[in-house]
């Protein structure tokens, strides 16, 4: 058993929960909250024992580095930080509905490392500016901010949902599946704050690190610029939430905005654009 | 007039319409800046634009649009609009820090989001003190006192300094752009030094200028390890010493991601190579006809050296390192190591070109194209390698990372921290009394709602606690 065998079994897992969660979201089951609590579970046990293992494996054929050095080992590795912050979200705020709209990026994310042509799943050596424990911090703080954005994006488009079917005013847990527009409302809130305070944190660690391997903390360059970008996005949105009272439809449009600006910085600066991260 | 002049400019300055306004155009521009390349030479963007199109895009400097009078201006102007904005609020701040909380009554209740009153039977001391202590486990009991008509009164606060988020995350920004323009003193600079010499002038980055250092730098060896069976570089270390004023100062053996300072400049690893241009090639000369031994001649690239027989000349026309064919059968290096040095020799004749030849060292008996009277071998290299070094002088930087620092707590202060306010009053109310408590977050007020209910939850044990005495 190596490590593509336990990510391709966190590939169906998260699948399978992906449509538990449509299921409940539908056909609201209380015994199926239980069961989709542990499955996601032991979906996160085999994803990290897919990660570990992957780990070790880079030590067996000599490189020895986290998996964070190519797309497909940044795809499993951000997956994982969104089931990750999925589940301490859900746990926190006592719903588990947010899943069926954060599992499909996870699970995409998962099934498209595994199974596209265009994603190569060898273990690569790290080149010299990438052999840092900044590589660790700087990575995995985007990510967890990443996976954040992605709960926010999940509750935006749950909350613009309710919205849509009419229930304006707050409505009290047993009507409906989907949680109150107050507290949709404020996981939006918790969690694009959370995000920004790590994206912050992310491009801070990713300037610090910079600075020291190449003497510059910023370059312009298009990662850079379009975290900058995405961080400006979430700024907007904490500044009209805070100092101008914005609150449900507007707010939630902005952090969908805000998450297209994520995805764009993970995925389409390497697509469509290049420079210095263009190894990542 | 005048005065209301100012105003507008200043309620310009002030408002947050112009930070979006400039967080948008920032944004918008900074996209320009990532899909037009940034400081190419005119040949690149003229071979994807027209001559015209081109010729705006340099008049606008948007071929080198983050360091352009444009996008530095809307940095200004941001970060005018910054202060400003801190300048305005601080009066309400200063306010806000500094007064005492009047006591709880009518006209304060009606201006806060939580409120709620019981009854009690009967109230005493001891059901005060409970009071107390439940509420000093949620939040710092200010003040609690009985006053002279009979009515206690409590006030509670939390969390009053999260007001500061505010003024440390903008100082925070104000700080990292102000250390980005103090960077503009520094310089960026690149050199090489070969191995067992030393150098002390660098070429700065984007110019041709060149740069001296009051010290100088020698590179003691240079050393790169590759991953097993491949190409690919795992690590490349220079052993360096600083030479000032004569003497031996510092010594650290560098390597990407671990480099070396020494006053105040930065010296990075960033590249390696070969020199090629003085180190000097052995060559082998054989005259084909005479059949005699090869004579060995000494010679640099581009040099041109008499052969013993008179009339004769060869010149070393290049050299590379690690000969292959690119594009179109051109001569490339595919590296700047000696895995495959190659030089090619022109042979001439009372200063008229005979032929032209490429000879290796590695494959000394092909003779290529070589039909001439000499053969030629390529015997030795005594090319050095060189250690690239990249220097930066920020003087900047450190204002950086106190903005940076600044940033992330304000934010922090910001989004999780609240100043939490809570007031409760027990008066005397014909033969029984009534318990007022009210209380307001500054913000997450989902979460304060929740601290209050949980108080007053513990308080309604109160009166049982009471009715069973």
């Amino acid at each position: 058993m190596n490590s593509s065998f336990f990510l391709g079994i966190t590939t169906f897992i998260y699948l399978f929960t992906m449509v538990l969660y449509f299921y409940y979201l539908f056909f609201k089951h209380p015994r199926l909250a239980m069961a989709i609590k542990v499955i996601t579970a032991v979906g996160l046990l085999a994803h990290t024992a897919g990660l570990g293992l992957r780990w070790y494996e880079s030590y067996q054929s000599g490189y020895g580095h986290i998996p964070l050095a190519n797309l497909y080992e940044t795809l499993a590795s951000m997956s994982w930080c969104m089931v990750l912050v999925l589940l301490i979200m859900e746990q926190r705020f006592k719903n588990v509905t947010l899943g069926a709209f954060v599992f499909p990026i996870a699970s995409i994310a998962m099934a498209y490392a595994s199974l596209s042509p265009n994603v190569q799943d060898e273990i690569e050596p790290l080149i010299p500016a990438l052999q840092s424990n900044w590589l660790t911090y700087h990575v995995l703080t985007c990510f967890l901010s990443y996976a954040a954005f992605a709960v926010s994006f999940g509750a935006s488009i749950a909350f613009l949902l309710k919205k849509r079917k009419g229930e304006i005013e707050e409505t009290t847990d047993d009507e409906g599946t989907l949680p109150a527009v107050t507290l949709l409302d404020e996981i939006i809130y918790k969690a694009n704050a959370v995000g920004f305070l790590l994206l912050g944190i992310g491009i801070i660690t990713g300037a610090v690190w910079a600075n020291y391997a190449w003497g510059s903390y910023w370059s312009w360059d298009p990662k850079e610029t379009w975290s900058l970008i995405t961080w400006f996005i979430y700024a907007t949105f904490l500044h009209a939430r805070l100092t101008r009272g914005w609150r449900g439809t507007r707010t939630a449009v902005l952090s969908i905005i805000g998450f297209c600006g994520v995805i764009f910085t993970f995925l389409g600066v390497n697509y469509v654009l290049s420079g210095l991260h263009s190894y990542t | 007039m005048k005065n209301s002049f100012m105003k507008q400019v200043w309620s310009f300055f002030i408002s947050l319409k112009l930070t979006i306004t400039i967080l948008i155009i920032i944004s918008i521009t900074s996209i320009v800046g990532t899909i037009i390349p940034q400081n190419e030479a005119a040949a690149v963007y003229l071979r994807f634009y027209k001559p015209s199109t081109y010729k705006l895009i340099h008049l606008l400097d948007i071929d080198n649009m983050y360091h352009s009078w444009w996008f530095i201006a809307l940095l200004t102007l941001f970060t005018l609009n910054l202060i400003c904005c801190s300048l305005n609020r601080f009066p309400a701040f200063w306010r806000m820090m500094t007064k005492k909380e009047k006591d709880l009554d009518e006209q304060l209740l009606q201006t806060l989001p939580l409120k709620k009153t019981q009854r009690l039977k009967s109230f005493d001391h001891r059901a005060w003190e409970m009071i107390i202590s439940t509420v000093t486990k949620h939040l710092p009991v200010k003040s609690a006192a009985l006053s002279p008509s009979g009515t206690y009164r409590l006030f509670a606060e939390g969390g009053k300094f999260s007001r500061l988020g505010f003024y440390i995350t903008h100082f925070g920004i104000v700080f990292i752009i102000i250390g980005g323009i103090l960077g503009n003193l520094g310089y960026q600079g690149y050199m090489q030094v070969v191995e067992g010499s030393a150098n002390d002038t660098m070429v700065l980055r984007g110019t041709t200028r060149e740069k001296k250092l009051d010290f100088s730098i020698r590179c003691d060896d240079f050393q790169v390890t590759f991953y097993e069976g491949g190409r690919k570089p795992k690590d490349f270390t220079s052993d360096l010493a600083i030479i000032d004023g004569g003497k031996e100062v510092k010594k650290k053996r560098i390597e990407v991601n671990d480099p070396l300072q020494y006053k105040g400049v930065w010296i990075y690893q960033s590249s390696y190579g070969t020199t090629s241009g003085e180190g000097s090639l052995t060559l082998g000369v054989q005259n084909r006809a005479a059949g005699d031994q090869s004579r060995n001649y000494q010679a640099a690239a581009g040099q041109r050296i008499p052969l013993d027989e008179p009339g004769y000349e060869i010149e070393v026309k290049r050299f590379v390192p690690d000969f292959s064919l690119g594009k179109n059968n051109q001569v490339v290096s595919r590296s700047q190591e000696l895995k495959n040095p190659a030089a090619q020799i022109a042979l001439f004749k009372e200063g008229s070109l005979l032929e032209e030849q490429w000879i290796f060292q590695n494959f000394p008996d092909f003779h290529g194209t070589g039909k001439g009277p000499y053969r030629f071998t390529l015997l030795n290299v005594s090319a050095k390698e060189y250690t690239g070094l990249q220097l930066t002088r920020d003087p900047g930087v450190w204002v950086v990372w106190l903005g940076c620092f600044l940033l992330c707590v304000g934010c922090y202060v910001i989004c999780f921290l609240s100043h939490q306010r809570l007031w409760i009053a027990v008066e005397p109310k014909k033969g029984d009394f009534t318990l007022t408590m009210a209380g307001s977050s500054s913000k997450n007020m989902l979460s304060f709602s929740q601290t209050f209910t949980r108080i007053q939850q513990e308080l309604k044990r109160l009166d049982k606690a009471d009715s069973i005495a």
